[in-house]
């Protein structure tokens, strides 16, 4: 019965976890709503494996605690990646075209000159 | 029995409650307080489930830290625009909805499905238990993380490490103000550090050093110790500061470093790499991990390569 | 000293030289770089005769065997994979050195994550453990980002969010279906003798995290930008290497832990894979920038790569094996020549290429050999590869596939064709204003090498070819299998 309430709830926030990942442009809200479907995962990770007297597996437990520490590394970096794309270009979101192959030629003489980045050192 | 199920309900109603003021409350910083909050709940779901190690991990790491460092990255960006920094481009839409409930529906599916089958205790699991005696540890999670699993340790202490070098790619680019983190001085601030500060160090040094018979560990020692720092940067006793130290730099590989030894030490015996050396080992790799999270997590948030004592 | 403890030499001597560079002052760094770069892939050499002879090596941590510990595994193709990885990295080292000078301050933290993107790779390569494996190609992702991020412009670092932000997403499908593995089998090893329910929606989870992470058409969306915006001797190692270690694992997961896997599904991922080939190529050909064009190419070749699946017989694993060693080279050296040139030319963009076989012949031809190669003409390593898949496809009966093959040959050319036309046949020969100093022939050679490579290795193809053969079991003519640890004979 736990286990189901639980596995309920892991899929509620992960469909919000979802939503918020698709209506938000800024980089912040998409990190927020990841970590919301990373938790959902890790309730999942500890929920569905069966228990062993009373207490979650010890092994999934412990992916979990991994996962929790790669989470707030990635996150971290991801903030310090935000912080300076926002200094750059003004806003903390990425370009909305997804690819740049469905602009074609257009797309690319825009962004020639910034993008070309690589220059002699 | 009821009043238990009572108990998952009402805690997984409040858990749904914050995801939803996380997802899609109106203003960033509010989003970002809900999230800790949101952390905390989830710390008491992992004690409701029999899980106290991932409770004091989310309750430190999870909520604590990710919160943190989720703020000092907002007040960075209200400091180089204050307008853009909340501007909120949603393009809310049916159709983001639509995919939200589907996955909802996917994921309550998959886990329900899950459970419904025939469920036998894992292998895997059985094992650890069955062989924990082998170790001398009594707490089957350390058993996982730093014996039977213990590279996946060592490559998840690198990632830290990774993280860390990877803003500082970015950050060196970018003079963050010493002035983001350090700001109030208030004489009660003071008096809560000199509490605050001593009881930290006890908690995260009782926290590892228990962690191999009961719950604890260098995961969550390292992050209690990594938010006593965070707590120094904000009362302005540490200072970030931009020339890096070979001590801090030896603090950031220690625990990767010491993880090394133990998978390589061995071999000089003429055992396989990683076989178990004992408490002793175990606990010297994890003085080092404490170390190295600490002090990472804490650099992470200065933005910086390195801390001062502050002009107290 | 057995051969199989040497395995640690691959992960461990870049992680040590990653941790003793951060370390060391700036002045010192050169060697730790040289160290980690150069000595690991002395030690294929050894592990090569080992894989030759005893087909697969196995090392298991701490004695404990899966499923309670962790195995690595070390066979033929992994051993394909890691050779791509050390030339390409071997390869790349000049220009890398030459940007980012070891001696200055700022140019540290580039040299660890190089150091320890090759730790993750290696680590990826060898992982016999599902959940090592998710924690390896979270290592590579994330130096990978890093690395891209070095670039400090607008388009390099939005790239690398957009490829973090997806990374993420792909390694939650990827862990959830490996929970649900465990939840079920109760264990994490790659191979998984036990699992019955549940196995697609556990599959299609982990196919789909791992289809991201190696950019497969229609989850490729972050490619195109990591790949042209990055650092060149980056690009090179991420197109080589980087995607393809996610690939290798797919494939490991589709034919060691999936048990028999429905046929709709197998279809499916064949008929991505062609739609990759064509979208890769098509979209390649509309480019504007040279940088883009090599990067659509990679999408349209990782298709092929995919076609092992519906075609899964020992010639169609030779073939995608060789494909794979083949268009790592070509690819990385096109990326190599392309860095030359942006270098010298302060850009891109393909209108600034006529002429280019003039000012820099030895860029226009090393284009032109791995043009050759990603085009699959004889006798370029990309023949033998495309050629092993279309015989596979011949002897399956799969025409499908094999006018695919074929077809796709035509549009590789089409874009590989538009840009050597552009340089070497143009009339205008239009002149570039400012051209920048040449950077040291070194970097022209080494990029030059692995094209001559990918051509090289199509004359003589039989040394791969055996050892691809000899380190895959066929078991009831469908199902391909190779050594795990813990799995039994």
């Amino acid at each position: 019965m736990t286990s189901a309430i639980f596995v309920l709830v892991a899929a509620a926030i992960f469909g919000l976890g979802v939503h918020g990942l698709l209506v938000s442009a800024h980089i912040m809200r998409k990190l927020l709503a990841l970590n919301l479907m990373l938790s959902a995962l890790f309730l999942l990770l500890i929920v569905v494996p069966a228990s062993i007297d009373g207490h979650p597996d010890p092994v999934p437990q412990a992916l979990v605690l991994t996962g929790i520490v790669i989470a707030v590394s990635t996150t971290a970096f991801a903030l310090a990646l935000m912080v300076r794309l926002f200094r750059k270009q003004g806003h903390a979101t990425i370009h909305p075209d997804l690819d740049p192959a469905l602009l074609g030629r257009k797309h690319g003489r825009r962004t020639a000159p910034e993008a070309e980045g690589e220059r002699a050192p | 029995m009821t009043a238990g199920v009572v108990i998952d309900v009402l805690l997984g109603l409040i858990l749904v409650g914050l995801a939803t003021q996380v997802a899609i409350g109106k203003h960033l910083f509010r989003a970002i307080v809900f999230y800790v909050a949101f952390g905390l709940a989830m710390a008491l779901i992992w004690a409701r489930l029999g899980a106290p190690d991932l409770a004091l991990a989310d309750a430190a790491i999870g909520a604590g830290l990710t919160g943190a460092l989720m703020m000092v990255a907002f007040r960075r960006l209200v400091e180089i625009d204050p307008k853009q920094s909340q501007a909120l481009v949603t393009r809310g839409s049916a159709l983001a909805v639509v995919l939200a409930v589907l996955a909802a529906g996917m994921v309550a599916t998959i886990g329900l499905t899950a459970l419904s089958l025939e469920r036998q205790p894992g292998d895997a699991g059985l094992q650890v238990l069955a062989t924990l005696q082998e170790t001398g540890l009594g707490n089957p999670i350390t058993g996982v993380l730093l014996v039977f699993r213990g590279f996946d340790t060592l490559i998840e202490m690198a990632v830290l490490l990774t993280a860390f070098i990877g803003s500082r790619v970015i950050t060196t680019r970018s003079r963050l103000s010493v002035t983001t983190v350090s700001g109030f001085e208030l004489p009660l601030v003071r008096t809560l550090v000199a509490v605050i500060l001593p009881l930290a160090v006890l908690i995260g040094m009782h926290l590892l050093w228990i962690g191999s018979d009961q719950p604890g560990g260098a995961f969550q020692a390292g992050s209690v110790l990594a938010g006593s720092g965070v707590l120094l940067l904000l009362t302005g006793t540490l200072l970030p500061a931009s020339r890096s130290r070979a001590l801090v730099r030896l603090a950031l590989v220690a625990g990767v470093g010491a993880l090394c030894l133990l998978v390589l030490a061995p071999l000089l015996q003429g055992d396989g790499p990683m076989a178990y050396l004992g408490r002793g080992s175990l606990l010297f790799a994890e003085t080092a991990m404490m170390v190295s999270i600490a002090v990472t997590l804490t650099l992470l948030f200065a933005g910086s390569p390195s801390l001062k004592a502050g002009s107290s | 000293m057995s051969f199989d403890k040497l395995l640690l030499a691959l992960v461990f001597i870049p992680l040590g030289t990653a941790l003793v560079a951060v370390m060391l002052p700036p002045a010192r760094r050169r060697w730790a770089v040289l160290l980690g770069s150069l000595a690991w892939p002395c030690f294929l050499v050894p592990l090569s005769i080992a894989v030759a002879r005893e087909q697969t090596l196995t090392l298991v941590f701490g004695g404990w065997s899966p499923p309670l510990g962790i195995g690595w595994r070390l066979d033929a193709l992994a051993l394909v994979v890691l050779w791509v990885h050390a030339l390409v990295g071997i390869a790349a080292l000049p220009g890398a050195w030459q940007r980012f000078k070891p001696e200055e301050t700022e140019s540290g933290p580039f040299w660890s994550l190089w150091l320890i993107l090759a730790t993750g790779v290696n680590l990826a390569t060898l992982a016999a453990d599902l959940f090592n494996l998710y924690v390896a190609l979270e290592l590579t992702t994330l130096a990978a980002v890093a690395l891209i991020a070095t670039d400090d412009g607008i388009a390099a670092l939005s790239a690398a969010m957009r490829y973090l932000l997806l990374a993420v997403l792909g390694s939650l499908m990827y862990v959830l279906g490996v929970g649900l593995v465990y939840a079920q089998t109760g264990s994490l090893a790659m191979h998984q003798p036990g699992l019955v329910e549940l196995n697609n929606v556990a599959l299609v989870l982990m196919l789909t995290g791992l289809m991201v992470k190696a950019a497969i058409f229609p989850l490729h969306v972050w490619l195109p930008h990591a790949y042209s915006n990055a650092p060149g001797p980056v690009a090179a190692i991420m197109s080589a290497v980087v995607g393809k270690v996610a690939l290798v694992a797919l494939w490991r997961i589709w034919f060691e832990t999936a048990v028999d896997p429905p046929t709709l599904l197998t279809n499916l991922l064949g008929l991505i894979g062609a739609g990759a080939i064509v979208y890769g190529a098509l979209a390649a050909y509309l480019q504007p920038r040279l940088k883009m064009v090599i990067a659509y190419s990679s999408i349209s070749q990782f298709g092929f790569l995919l076609l092992l699946l519906p075609l899964a017989c020992q010639q169609a694993f030779q073939g995608a094996g060789f494909h794979l060693l083949a268009h790592g080279l070509a690819k990385a050296a096109m990326f190599l020549a392309a860095a030359n040139i942006v270098t010298v030319l302060g850009s891109d963009s393909i209108r600034h290429l006529p002429g280019l076989d003039k000012r820099m012949p030895l860029e226009a031809f090393t284009l032109a050999l791995a043009g050759v190669t990603l085009i699959g003409l004889p006798p370029s390593g990309g023949f033998t590869g495309k050629w092993m898949l279309l015989s596979a496809a011949w002897e399956t009966g799969g025409w499908f596939w094999l006018v695919l093959i074929v077809l796709s040959g035509l549009m590789s050319a089409a874009y590989v064709f538009r840009i050597l036309a552009l340089t070497c046949f143009h009339p205008a020969r239009r002149a570039v204003h400012h051209l920048h100093p040449k950077p040291p022939a070194i970097t022209s050679l080494a990029a030059l090498m692995l094209a001559l490579l990918a051509v090289v290795i199509g004359l003589y193809p039989h040394p791969v070819l055996d050892l691809l053969g000899s380190g895959v079991l066929m078991d009831g003519g469908v199902r391909l299998q190779s050594g795990v640890p813990g799995a039994g004979p």
